[in-house]
């Protein structure tokens, strides 16, 4: 084919003229496209990929010799660039400590395409490439299904940078919508199953890539909990990481059997399971796991004294896990009794590999209802100022809504919570009912807004571009149509009344999504995040050292636009003193003040209250305990 | 009525140096309390050496040398000690008694484990920190802090008269130091010094534990012992940076121009020079937190003292941080003394996080106060909040401070306020009888 250049260049045709050739040119071309379609193919929906079963430590005796065991992911396909650079993901391996570039992998090379990429090695940068790709992916996927929707899919690439510098950490930089992988020298001296003074890549640890992007979407679903602004928000930002890799440890097959075999039918004391980040634990001399989700005999006083994040992040995460394994041992009771002739006591030695197989697909189920609900509590979540007990309600709250018949998962929870001493402190009981947040019927009257959101949601299905035109213009119409809604009843949500500079409301964030009801009909969900800054607060009381407090509601409302739920923030007219939320900022940030090793050099301005990641997993916010 | 104390406080932009004047019956006795500056400060005026001539200039005579009765370093931050660095300017001098923490105590093998992790810390996120170019400069400054500016501790050591490492190891929480009489050097007669800090208890010896940022110890272990030398050398960021190892066998090293040829796409280009600004700054962000927990910790080993002249209470925490002063005010036999003091110094040269609002608040009135910091410390990159304005506005409030004298700002009008044409020092006088 030659491109058309113009009637001149057509020396055959009859009756000369531009309009002519160029409707032969349009037909040829029409021609050649009806030719593709017979001939092509669509494209595939998945693409497989090897990685590491959790990390390159983890040794598996295969009885022929001691194998690193690697597994194949299946991921959504999207066309790759070498990187790889996708729509939404792009890995580029520039190191920031030897600065310098690495080569790319291209993953659609056709002899990677054939193989699942490249064979898992610690040699190869492209590898490392490969497996963060794969693992981001197939996390992010896994909340997209979990929420009903696509996720930031209009905010822009991740940038996820494999071999960003030399330092024992890892972690998401929220100004660079970015993450940032470490690498490091193990100990020399002890180094578990580590070669001594081997590189260790944080990169191809599947709990650390999960963890990482998890503070990546988290960052998404609630930009709002960025602010430092009591003492679970740290917390919070860790045990939601770690209980997603936690979790996500039951999608890989291999590491699940290999667990019930060693572990029978408990296999939630694997440390392979309950373990996070084993090989970044013994690379650092710390002789185990980096953290561990397992706790028999939890201690109800140590969730008001803890207040380290990571540490009190722990308590979190071990409740959430109680419950898990109070739920999985429940559900696999019968399959015990079976196996064993009644007893419920399974003989010593492997079990049947039948048996292994049905526990691991319970095993999975229970940790995949886990995991969606963990994900869908974030409708219930307040847009700011998050705390255990906000995830508590949440949970048992979307519980109730996707499963009213059903309590044994909000059981579970609630109990292990109280075990642990964390209560939702305005319920005043522990009965499910109580815990569960207040339904409101309040009346919203915006069912133009809400069909405008359902119609950018549908549009979002399935794809991974930029928001086109129309889509954008539906944005600048929606969003001031909440807005002014909000400033409407700011005192139904929890605000004080809108005022330009001194107090404004704004909507943060709005999404709708569908989900099936239990009576099996399409209910929509249309989530609003509405916040409040209050600069006249920062400025009246001297206790927040110039930081800028914030009150907020998020609004859950149904298809005729009747607002269900309203889970508040709020914050007084005026700065008088005894606010439960003022004084807990105001502690908080003098502890961080007292404690915190930048607050002599780093002002309000500069993000002094603003999460920072690589501090956090440095461990270098030493908040002292009380 | 008795001559009054004199305070001087020598204009050494960020950082400390002090000059306690007591009036004695035959000559001035003087105790010394720190001399240095800090990397950060940007301007030198006036020239930072010629500060330190002065003060060595401006000592009494004993025997026809400049004399100091007792010197003390309250930590072994740079900007507190960085004036000894050069020993021939105080080759002269006679000094009675050194005072350190006991921190810096060799012999004290807790102190010795604190040192060496606070010391190797400092090392390797300096080492660290320096390959990240300009941008880290303002962390690289704080790591430099408190690197362990061995030359000034030479020169402290090397005096040739006893050095007390305080507070005594046998009274932690009562060490008392009495002056007596004699024209010698020393503790004079009527000063009486009560040591305040820094605990030996467990919990501030955590605090004073930097976290071990390990991975640069495995990188940078010859450059950790090797330091002293590269670290007071006059350009210290020009020195090579860190040298990472290629971390694989293969050589998988490409060039910018080659990667974006690779990675092509028609679209928008993946990296740009902005984009990797923020990368290595965010890249270095972990260096830098373990710089920050380090000038934290040494900051924590501050000598507090409380020095007691007739009724006249005096008050050096050094950079004291939080966890001395919680223990500090939660000891019932000092806080008389503490309500009694009438001088402060105020801590880290007014950041918030070194005079808790609990003292200002409970314990501060009627007092003169003297603030040393520097007007061109990175005031537009960072450090913003030194002094912190909301601290500095808490201690003027009623009754609190009678002056506040700042090494920033001209000097407040007064009788009791004397400064020295030339910009060098500023001196306020104290009574020690308790009258106005």
């Amino acid at each position: 084919m030659t491109d058309s250049d113009g009637g001149t260049a057509d020396p055959g045709a009859g009756a000369p003229g531009p309009a002519t050739s160029a409707t032969i040119a349009a037909e040829v071309a029409a021609k050649t496209r009806r030719d593709d379609a017979r001939r092509a193919v669509p494209a595939p929906r998945r693409r497989r990929l090897q990685i590491y079963a959790l990390d390159p430590m983890r040794m598996e005796n295969t009885g022929a010799g001691f194998v690193t065991p690697r597994i194949t992911l299946s991921v959504p396909y999207e066309p790759l660039a070498p990187g790889p650079v996708g729509q939404r993901i792009q890995v580029v391996d520039y190191d920031g400590a030897r600065r310098t570039f690495y080569e790319p992998v291209d993953l659609d090379d056709p002899h990677l395409l054939l193989s699942d990429g490249l064979t898992p090695s610690e040699n190869d940068p492209r590898f490392h490439q490969q497996m963060v790709y794969a693992v981001v992916a197939s996390t992010w996927e896994a909340f997209e299904a979990a929420s009903g929707r696509r996720i930031g899919v209009r905010g822009g690439p991740l940038k996820v940078f494999p071999h960003a510098f030399y330092g024992e950490n890892a972690f998401y930089d929220p100004t660079l919508k970015a993450l940032l992988f470490g690498y490091f020298q193990a100990d020399e001296r002890d180094a578990g199953a580590n070669l001594p003074g081997q590189m260790v890549f944080t990169c191809v640890s599947h709990d650390i890539i999960t963890h990482e992007t998890t503070h990546a979407i988290v960052d998404r679903l609630r930009p709002g909990f960025n602010e430092i602004t009591n003492a679970d928000v740290l917390a919070f930002h860790e045990a939601f990481a770690d209980l997603v890799a936690i979790f996500q440890h039951f999608k890989l097959e291999q590491v699940l059997v290999d667990a019930i075999n060693e572990r029978q039918a408990d296999l939630t004391t694997a440390e392979a399971i309950s373990g996070m980040a084993r090989q970044f634990g013994f690379a650092s001399a710390q002789k185990a796991p980096l953290r561990t989700a397992l706790d028999d005999t939890p201690d109800p006083g140590a969730y008001q004294r803890t207040l380290e994040p990571h540490a009190r992040g722990v308590i979190l995460v071990q409740a959430v896990f109680d419950a898990y394994r109070t739920t999985y041992l429940a559900r696999v009771q019968d399959l015990l009794r079976l196996a064993s002739g009644g007893s419920g006591i399974l003989q010593a030695g492997r079990p049947h590999p039948d048996l292994v197989n049905r526990l691991a697909q319970e095993a999975r189920a229970t940790a995949r209802l886990f995991f969606d609900r963990c994900v869908g509590a974030f409708t219930y979540l307040p847009p700011i100022d998050v705390t255990f007990a906000d995830f508590l309600r949440a949970l048992v709250t979307v519980d109730f809504v996707a499963s009213p018949d059903e309590d044994s998962f909000r059981t579970a929870i609630i109990e292990a919570f109280r075990r642990r001493g964390i209560y939702a402190g305005e319920a005043g009981s522990l009965a499910d009912r109580a815990v569960a947040l207040p339904f409101t019927e309040m009346s919203a009257l915006l069912p133009d807004a809400v069909s405008l959101l359902w119609t950018l949601t549908a549009r979002a299905r399935g794809e991974f571009s930029e928001a086109s035109a129309d889509e954008r213009a539906i944005q600048n119409q929606v969003f001031p149509q909440l807005a002014w809604w909000a400033k409407q009843n700011a005192v139904e949500l929890g605000l004080q009344p809108h005022v330009d500079k001194e107090r404004p409301i704004s909507v943060a964030a709005a999404h709708s999504t569908v989900r099936i009801d239990v009576d099996g009909q399409p209910q929509v969900v249309t989530v609003l995040q509405v916040v409040q800054r209050r600069p006249d607060l920062a400025v009246a009381d001297r206790r927040l050292g110039g930081i800028v407090p914030k009150a907020g509601a998020t609004v859950v409302i149904d298809a005729a636009g009747v607002v269900r739920y309203v889970i508040s923030k709020s914050l007084p007219a005026a700065a008088a003193g005894g606010d439960v939320r003022l004084d807990e900022l105001a502690r908080t940030v003098d502890r961080f003040d007292r404690s915190d090793p930048r607050a002599a050099y780093r002002s309000a301005a500069d993000g002094r209250m603003r999460v920072n990641f690589a501090l956090l997993h440095g461990g270098y916010t030493p908040v002292e305990e009380e | 009525m008795t001559e009054p104390v004199r305070v001087r406080m020598y204009n050494v932009g960020f950082g400390d140096c002090f000059v306690v004047s007591i009036p004695g019956p035959e000559r001035d006795h003087v105790v010394l309390v720190d001399c240095g500056r800090h990397s950060g400060t940007l301007m030198d005026e006036p020239p930072f050496w010629d500060v330190v001539e002065r003060v060595v200039a401006d000592l009494p005579r004993v025997d026809g040398k400049p004399a100091v009765d007792v010197l003390v370093m309250t930590h072994r931050h740079r900007d507190h000690v960085h004036g000894f660095s050069r020993e021939e300017l105080w080759r002269d001098v006679r000094v009675g008694e050194v005072w350190m923490p006991w921190t810096e105590n060799d012999a004290d093998p807790v102190a010795r484990g604190l040192k060496e992790q606070q010391d190797a810390s400092a090392a390797r996120s300096f080492h660290a920190l320096r390959a990240f170019g300009a941008g880290a400069r303002p962390a690289v400054d704080i790591a430099l802090n408190s690197i362990t500016n061995q030359g000034a501790m030479d020169t402290l050591r090397g005096f040739g008269c006893p050095v007390r490492y305080l507070p005594d190891p046998l009274r932690p929480q009562g060490t008392v130091l009495t002056g007596r009489s004699g024209g010698g050097l020393g503790l004079p007669a009527g000063l009486t010094v009560h040591v305040l800090g820094p605990s030996r208890d467990r919990a501030t010896i955590t605090l004073l534990d930097p976290p071990p940022g390990s991975a640069y110890l495995r990188m940078v272990p010859a450059a950790a012992h090797a330091h002293d030398v590269a670290f007071d050398a006059a350009a210290p960021y020009d020195s090579p940076p860190l040298d990472v190892p290629r971390p694989w066998a293969g050589d998988w090293d490409i060039s910018r121009p080659e990667y974006e040829a690779r990675v092509g796409a028609g679209g928008a280009p993946l990296v740009d020079d902005d984009l990797l600004a923020h990368l290595d700054a965010a890249a270095c962000a972990d260096a830098e937190g373990l710089a920050m927990s380090v000038d934290h910790a040494l900051n924590g080993t501050s000598l507090v003292l409380l020095f007691e002249i007739g009724k006249l209470c005096l008050l050096f925490p050094g950079d004291a941080q939080w966890g001395t002063w919680k223990a500090m005010l939660a000891n019932p036999d000092w806080e008389q003394k503490l309500k009694d003091v009438r001088f402060l110094k105020v801590g880290h040269h007014g950041s918030h996080n070194a005079t808790p609002v609990e003292f200002v608040e409970g314990y501060l009135h009627d007092a003169v106060a003297m603030l040393s910091v520097s007007a061109t410390a990175y005031n537009t990159k960072g450090w913003k909040e030194i002094p912190k304005d909301e601290l500095v506005e808490a201690m003027q409030a009623a009754g609190r401070l009678d002056l506040l004298v700042r090494s920033d700002k001209p000097a407040p009008r007064s009788p009791r306020v004397t400064s020295d044409p030339g910009g060098f020092w500023t001196e306020v006088r104290l009574d020690v009888d308790g009258g106005p």
